[in-house]
């Protein structure tokens, strides 16, 4: 940068990560514009250059219109948001170029050779369609030579989807002149010749094994102290131990005679690379012609040494048309699956009742595609339709195979089986439709009986399964309830749990105090004595009776006054012996009796005294005992309802 | 010299006297069970429920599934709580697509039947990502059984224990006490306390408080009790978020979230239970 125009050229490229930038204001010179730009002006016929299309200040960037485009093969490459301010500061003068939009990258392949017109993108901006400018290219075409032949092929043409197809590339190279005619021709460069095929990056669409291991088994491996190294580079693809240098590819060759355009015959070495190519979307796919460039050897120089030239020289480009499955013949049990399958069926549980849920699951398993494959709609087989309640499939996939799920409910108890359904799928080599049918799957439906609460709602399921059911039903079941007469209503009245809660403890505490009393009174002697005293005195004057009758009257009259003394005793609580009939009469008129009442017992003593010296009838012992008895009740009656006895 | 004091052994109750106690202790749990358990369901509901269940067969679409819901509210409001109903209704609403209502009516019936699977997983389908953390307190690690019996079994053990109390209590009085008898008695007290205690406690989380779901999605939930107010939460409220309702005033509900956060909610974009 020397001179008297001396131009200082300070570039701050002032470019940041876009969300720090703050939200776009374009000022009002700042119009939206679609830039281009090409990495190289200048190509052979066969390479591509990288096509940039910049939407300069434009929000919302949409993809460019690239339809003019019929002389080029076009590959998108991606896209960058940008957001940058270069600043040029020329003599003074500040220049700003600053660029907010998105870049789109494309990759062009010409299709013909000579300066080529690369035609002006288009894009709609707020309604307005801006255009980009248009760029030149050249495109040299390949000389005319017989050194190095490239041919691309194809097995099939036309394929359906997912039937594989064969890419193949054939590389003819002039054998070596002279005493290097058993050598190798692309063994002899320092530097590999470079092939550019179009099947190593496939387009979107198309998948075939990968790069690694469809070609890792072709590097070539120095050999001892060697440093020639033999084989083609294949589009700078490199190898794991050398990433800087792209490695060599040995391909598979014979030797092979052709004419040549002079007359006679040559001896060419026939490389040859395949590729086995599975294609997953309906469509058109071009194949771009393939290219090799490198110093091949032609000609022995006086002195005998070899010597060469370097080439360029391009093959045919190749189309292959996929088709969909054909609309002829299409059963309407066609899935959407295309390739070779197999399809199974089961049914759980197999014993349920009418409206129960059970499941079924159809596997359509195989190779092939099977992402486009569709639940079948089972209700269009009547006896499915007649039989069962149908609910939404869900689809998944496992591995090679599509599993539908379908919820069902037997709506019949008379069914045995769950029917046959049907299948088919698009048969990519025998190029027809098949229909695969299910097995017939056993059933056992029994008409809805009454269900507690547990069966019903619990399908079944023993605590055992329980949680086993909760695995496999994490997506929820809707199943109801089928028969709802064995429920009750379940309403918790918690007043009246509560009123019983405290009767309970009024019992308890009722009982407890009951039982207090009852033991304070069955602790005192003396009110034992009382409780007991009429009893215990009624049954002395009867056996005391039963003597009197017999031969022991003076006995029985001696047991009717112990009796009449020992009850007075317990009832009043003092000691009965040597109780005289006055000591009675006044304990009992103290107790509460009447003059006569205490004299009709006190005459109880009086008279069987009387009795015992005097001597008596058997009719006069017989009124006394009676008579005894009858004051004794009366007393003791009296008493009772005095409370005198407890 | 004194002799040693013994232990009077109190003397036993007449026969009569306990057996009198004892039946009228079972003769109350006899009574408080039958009063206490729901009777089966009458004509007209046993009607109206296998309308419903026609109706749910039937169905296809969301309305009709809405139909069939509308079929089971009847026979709930016609006074037949059952926990089975309610998951049919919760199916219902799902299969119409409303899952804050599905929640609603799966958390009642979860009340009733604490320990069916199905009715958890359908629950979880209808919270989705709204599911609300579980915070455990103390009470909840002490009332370990509490979500393994239902609202209804709770009272009904309960009342059970203490029944066994009472009647272990009585043999105690009529029989004397014992070492043995007196620890066997005290085990069953405890466990009727804690059993009464977790039934109280189910009571007042089911029937004092009042819980709330979200039934509409994108509810925006405001600081006050008009649309005047700001927003109280920096986003809107999802379908079938759950809540408790703090206060009722008008139109509105204040809720709180699970998580503690309060805002007032329109009546109308919520169930409450």
């Amino acid at each position: 940068m020397t001179g008297r125009a001396a131009i200082l050229i300070v570039t701050i490229v002032v470019a940041a990560w876009q969300p720090l930038w703050p939200a776009p204001s374009f000022g009002a010179d700042e119009e939206p514009e679609i830039l281009t730009e090409l990495d190289r002006r200048t190509i052979y016929q066969g390479e591509s250059v990288v096509f940039e299309v910049t939407l300069n200040f434009v929000e919302d960037p949409r993809e460019p219109d690239l339809s003019a485009f019929t002389d080029f093969q076009v590959t998108a490459l991606g896209e960058q948001d940008i957001n940058s301010t270069q600043t040029y500061i020329v003599n003074g003068r500040r220049t700003v170029h600053r660029r907010f939009g998105r870049v789109f990258r494309y990759r062009i392949t010409p299709k013909s050779s000579g300066v080529l017109q690369i035609p002006s993108p288009t894009a709609e901006v707020d309604g307005k369609k801006l255009f980009g400018r248009a760029l030149s290219l050249e495109v040299i075409a390949p000389e005319e030579q017989e050194l190095v032949i490239l041919s691309l092929s194809t097995d099939k043409q036309q394929v359906y989807l997912l039937q594989p197809f064969e890419m193949i590339l054939s590389v003819l190279v002039r054998s070596l002149p002279g005493r290097f005619s058993e050598t190798s021709p692309v063994s002899v460069q320092d530097r590999a010749p470079a092939l550019t095929i179009p099947f190593v990056d496939l387009p979107e669409g198309l998948v075939a094994e990968s790069n690694s291991s469809w070609l890792s088994h072709l590097i070539y491996r120095r050999r001892g102290l060697s440093s020639q190294g033999t084989g083609f580079s294949i589009n700078g693809l490199t190898s794991d131990w050398d990433p800087f240098r792209p490695a060599r590819f040995e391909l598979k060759s014979e030797i092979v005679e052709r004419p040549l355009l002079a007359g006679g015959r040559a001896e060419y070495y026939d490389f040859r690379l395949s590729r086995t190519i599975t294609p997953r979307e309906v469509g058109e796919f071009v194949f771009a012609p393939a290219n090799v460039k490198g110093l091949f050897g032609d000609r022995l120089d006086p002195s005998g040494q070899l010597k060469g030239r370097e080439i360029y020289a391009v093959s045919n480009a190749v189309t292959v048309q996929v088709l969909d499955a054909p609309l002829e013949g299409r059963p309407q049990s066609f899935s959407g699956a295309v390739g070779r399958f197999t399809l199974s069926a089961d049914v759980q549980p197999r014993t349920a009742k009418v409206g129960d849920p059970i499941t079924l699951t159809l596997s359509l398993s195989g190779a092939g595609t099977l992402e486009r494959a569709i639940p079948p709609e089972i209700t269009t087989f009547p006896e499915v339709a007649r039989g069962f309640k149908v609910y939404e499939a869900t689809e998944e996939s496992k591995g090679s195979s599509r599993i539908f799920t379908y919820s069902l409910r037997p709506l019949d108890p008379g069914i045995t089986a769950f029917p046959p359904v049907s299948m088919a799928y698009f048969d990519v080599e025998r190029e027809r439709y098949v229909t695969l049918h299910s097995e017939s799957i056993p059933l056992e439906i029994e008409a809805t009986e009454h269900l507690d609460e547990g069966d019903i709602v619990a399908g079944g399921a023993s605590d055992r399964t329980e949680r086993h059911d909760i695995e496999q039903q994490r997506e929820g079941i809707f199943a109801d309830v089928t028969d709802l007469a064995g429920l009750r209503d379940q309403t918790v009245y918690a007043q009246r749990w509560a009123l019983l809660g405290a009767g309970l403890l009024l019992a308890y505490g009722l009982a407890l105090v009951g039982a207090r009393v009852l033991r304070a009174r069955y602790a005192d002697p003396a009110a034992q004595r009382r409780r007991s005293a009429a009893s215990r005195t009624r049954q002395r004057l009867r056996e005391a009776h039963a003597q009197m009758r017999g031969d022991t009257f003076a006995a029985g009259l001696e047991s009717m006054k112990e009796a009449v003394r020992a009850f007075v005793g317990d009832v009043c609580g003092v000691t009965a012996e040597g109780m005289t009939p006055r000591d009675v009469r006044e304990n009992l008129t103290r107790l509460g009796l009447e003059t006569a009442e205490a004299d009709g017992v006190t005459r109880i003593l009086e008279e069987s005294d009387a009795a015992r010296y005097g001597g008596l009838s058997n009719h006069r012992v017989e009124e006394i005992a009676s008579g005894a008895l009858e004051a004794f009740e009366k007393a003791v009656k009296r008493l009772q309802s005095m409370g005198r006895l407890k | 010299m004194r002799s040693p004091t013994q232990k009077s052994t109190p003397p036993a109750l007449p026969a009569y006297f306990v057996a009198l106690l004892t039946a009228v202790a079972l003769m109350l749990t006899a009574v408080g069970f039958l009063t206490s358990c729901g009777p089966l369901p009458d004509r007209e509901t046993m009607t109206r429920l296998q309308e419903a269940q026609k109706a749910f067969l039937a169905a296809d679409e969301a309305d009709d599934y809405l139909q069939v819901a509308a079929l089971y509210q009847e026979v709930l409001d016609g006074g037949f709580m059952n926990g089975a109903v309610l998951v049919n209704q919760g199916n219902a609403f799902m299969r119409a697509g409303r899952p804050g209502m599905a929640v609603a009516a799966y958390r009642q019936a979860e009340r009733l039947r604490a320990r069916d699977p199905y009715l958890k997983a359908n629950l979880d389908l209808a919270l989705g990502p709204n599911e609300a953390p579980v915070r455990k307190t103390v009470i909840d690690h002490l009332f370990f059984w509490q979500t393994w019996l239902g609202y209804h079994e709770k009272f009904h053990a309960a009342a059970a224990a203490a029944s066994l109390t009472l009647v272990l209590g009585l043999i105690g009085l009529a029989l004397g006490r014992s070492a043995l008898r007196r620890k066997i008695t005290a085990c069953a007290l405890l466990v009727a306390l804690l059993l009464c205690a977790s039934a109280a406690l189910d009571w007042y989380r089911n029937d004092v408080l009042r819980h709330g779901v979200i039934i509409e999605n994108e509810v925006v939930a405001r600081k006050g009790n008009a649309e005047s107010f700001a927003p109280a939460f920096s986003e809107p409220l999802a379908e079938a978020a759950e809540f408790v309702v703090e206060e009722d005033r008008g139109d509105w509900l204040r809720i709180e979230l699970p998580l503690g956060q309060q805002g007032w909610v329109r009546k109308e974009n919520v169930a409450v239970y």
